[in-house]
């Protein structure tokens, strides 16, 4: 297979001078924006819904969280509506967003591929794969007393899955010390296809009641989010999202080869090791409350690219906030188009994210920014 | 001031000699140029140097301590490296590759304004500042070359550090125009009288013999000679190491040594320029 990534083409305009504009005004000026747009999404996020809350009820009801009163009327039902049913669901949004976008732009670094995605890759399928297996499997092995761990075990069978699924593609495509990427893909390939045909193998294998709970992990969905399902992936994907970026100048070094990383004061080995087990992690905790979301981790950080280059240090918090703005808004529109009908919002990313994908892949010109 | 040293260094690689009892000393200053046949053990010795890869025996110390010794980001503050071929697919512009060789000096707005500065210094060390802005996967490979180069520069310039600098080229000029492949050798020697010491891969033994302090010929993972180029670069050591037959000369244009070579069996030499 021709392993020749595939440049794509962008015009970067009165910026192409770095000598004349130092690059970190440009990267503060996109986070300033990205973190305009979070603000926006957040708040249509807990605005938007079936139920009319209007904007000053909202407001009402938030500032009855922290003990103001504030002059407008609302029901009980409204504020339940907005504390325990949109605002876990738009925090959730935003962890698993985050998680996905950052993990993106890491395993992107990591494989020195603009091509490489969490779903492509196969981590997504295998942390489904781990989570399917503790539905399915969890209450025959583990009788009555499965129902209460599921919680702590599906999270990390979630991340172990994962975790496989990585290894074994790492493994695969790492030959003397730089990753191939026709051998990345096509591993990436044979590792979604295995974990799909085991996963398909325990949904055959499934009862009625757990295919319904199946169709939620395979398709991908916030629906499921509560205060609980938050403060589950809270940690494993706050930690990442925290200590990921701090891994960014070891990540522009290794882009050039490990080593040349090495070269510059960098252990390659470690450096990939810790990537893997934080973008792990992340993704695993992130699968295991909203199942399979795609193509987040892929459009995220090549649309930060485009803006502000290709340097992690603003490429992976860049992409962990787009990311959050892409997942939540897909969701306000996976929660709205139909409503009161809950699309899986894995169909939404799906749709916009295929052709996107496809975008890349034709839009194919010689040396811009975009070529990454 | 010794800048780097190997004693008695070996490597076996699936069941190879690569490289057997090699000592090596190379100065503050001097520009040491390796040369010898393709698979000769050129690069896996600047390899090791550069502390990639570990010898089976022997040691190696690079400014002043041995390799083992060195926290790695202290190390890369004085030694960088320019290998022979790096692929880069994404879209960093010349200048930002430059200024990743800058890593080692840690991040803040002091050091990212100083950095600016040496980046764009470097690049106009060699010859390649119009290139500042230009994409790096969009340059010819000659180009690149240089930026890579300027990269290394970077890394090591602009401190005062004890145990001196090193500065390791693998073939650095492979991409280049001969016009080019004289400013890059210059532009060697001009660092290494900044007090770097520089141990180069070299091919073209003319260019060897031109810019090297000294020469060290390696065969088949042995060192065979080590010394200045009229001492090395002679007939007798060209055509055990090279099977080629050799006169050396004096180049009119610079007065350096000069090697005319041609394949041993068709050859005849003419009396008056046999050595």
């Amino acid at each position: 297979m021709d392993a020749e990534v595939l440049p794509l083409p962008v015009k970067r305009g009165a910026a192409a001078d770095p000598a004349a504009r130092p690059s970190w005004t440009r990267s503060a000026l996109v986070m300033a924006a990205l973190w305009l747009g979070l603000a926006v999404v957040v708040l249509a996020g807990i605005a938007i819904g079936p139920a009319r809350i209007a904007p000053l009820q909202l407001a009402t009801i938030l500032a009855e969280q922290i003990g103001l009163a504030l002059p407008v009327e609302h029901t009980a039902s409204q504020a339940a509506i907005l504390m325990n049913i949109r605002l876990p669901r738009v925090a959730l949004g935003l962890l698993v967003g985050a998680a996905l976008g950052m993990g993106g732009a890491a395993l992107q670094g990591l494989f020195r591929n603009p091509l490489a995605d969490p779903g492509l890759l196969g981590i997504s399928s295998g942390a489904a794969l781990g989570a399917v297996a503790v539905i399915v499997l969890g209450t025959a092995w583990l009788g009555a007393a499965a129902a209460g761990m599921t919680a702590i075990l599906m999270p990390l069978a979630a991340f172990l899955g994962g975790l496989a699924a990585t290894v074994a593609v790492y493994a695969i495509s790492r030959r003397h010390g730089r990753i191939e990427r026709g051998a990345m893909l096509l591993a990436g390939v044979a590792v979604n296809a295995s974990a799909g045909s085991m996963t398909g193998l325990l949904v055959y294998l499934s009862d009625s009641e757990q295919l319904k709970s199946l169709t939620f992990w395979l398709m991908g969905s916030l629906g499921g989010a509560d205060w609980r399902a938050v403060w589950a992936a809270a940690p494993l994907t706050v930690l990442p999202l925290l200590l990921l970026p701090r891994l960014a100048r070891a990540l522009n070094a290794m882009l050039l080869g490990d080593a040349v990383a090495g070269h510059l004061g960098f252990d390659a080995n470690r450096v990939s090791r810790l990537a893997v087990i934080l973008v792990t992690a992340s993704v695993g905790a992130a699968v295991a409350v909203s199942g399979v979301i795609g193509f987040i981790g892929l459009v995220a950080p090549h649309l930060i690219r485009l803006i502000a280059g290709p340097d992690h240090r603003s490429v992976m918090p860049g992409a962990a906030l787009g990311g959050a703005i892409l997942l939540v808004g897909a969701d306000i529109f996976a929660r709205t188009v139909a409503a009161p009908a809950d699309l899986p919002i894995g169909v939404v990313t799906g749709a916009l994210g295929g052709p996107f994908f496809i975008w890349l892949l034709l839009r194919r010109a010689p040396h811009g920014r975009g070529s990454c | 001031m010794l800048i780097a040293s190997t004693t008695g260094v070996s490597l076996h690689l699936g069941g190879r000699d690569i490289l057997s009892d090699v000592s090596l000393e190379v100065r503050a200053g001097e520009v040491v140029a390796l040369v010898g046949p393709n698979g000769a053990g050129k690069s896996s010795l600047l390899r090791l140097i550069a502390g990639e890869t570990r010898p089976d025996h022997g040691g190696i110390s690079v400014c002043g301590r041995p390799l083992d010794g060195w926290p790695m980001a202290a190390l890369a503050r004085r030694r960088s490296v320019v290998p022979q071929d790096i692929q880069l697919d994404f879209a960093f512009t010349a200048l930002e590759v430059v200024l990743i060789g800058r890593s080692p000096h840690g991040a803040g707005r002091e050091e990212s304004r100083r950095a600016q500065g040496i980046a764009l210094d470097c690049l106009e060390r060699v010859g390649a500042a119009h290139l500042a802005a230009r994409f790096y996967p969009s340059l010819s490979g000659g180009e690149r070359q240089r930026v890579q180069i300027a990269r290394a520069l970077a890394q090591i310039a602009g401190i005062e550090v004890d145990g001196g600098r090193c500065l390791l080229l693998d073939e650095h000029t492979s991409n280049l125009d001969p016009a080019h492949q004289h400013g890059m050798f210059r532009l060697a020697r001009e660092v290494a009288a900044e007090g770097v010491g520089v141990i180069a891969v070299v091919h073209d033994l003319n260019l060897a013999a031109a810019y090297g302090d000294r020469i060290a010929v390696l065969d088949r993972g042995e060192l065979v000679a080590f010394g200045p180029p009229e001492a090395v670069l002679t007939p007798a050591v060209i055509g055990q190491v090279f099977g080629l037959a050799c006169v050396t000369l004096r180049n009119p244009l610079t007065g350096s040594l000069t090697l005319a070579t041609a394949p041993l069996a068709s050859t005849s030499i003419p009396q008056g320029l046999r050595a």
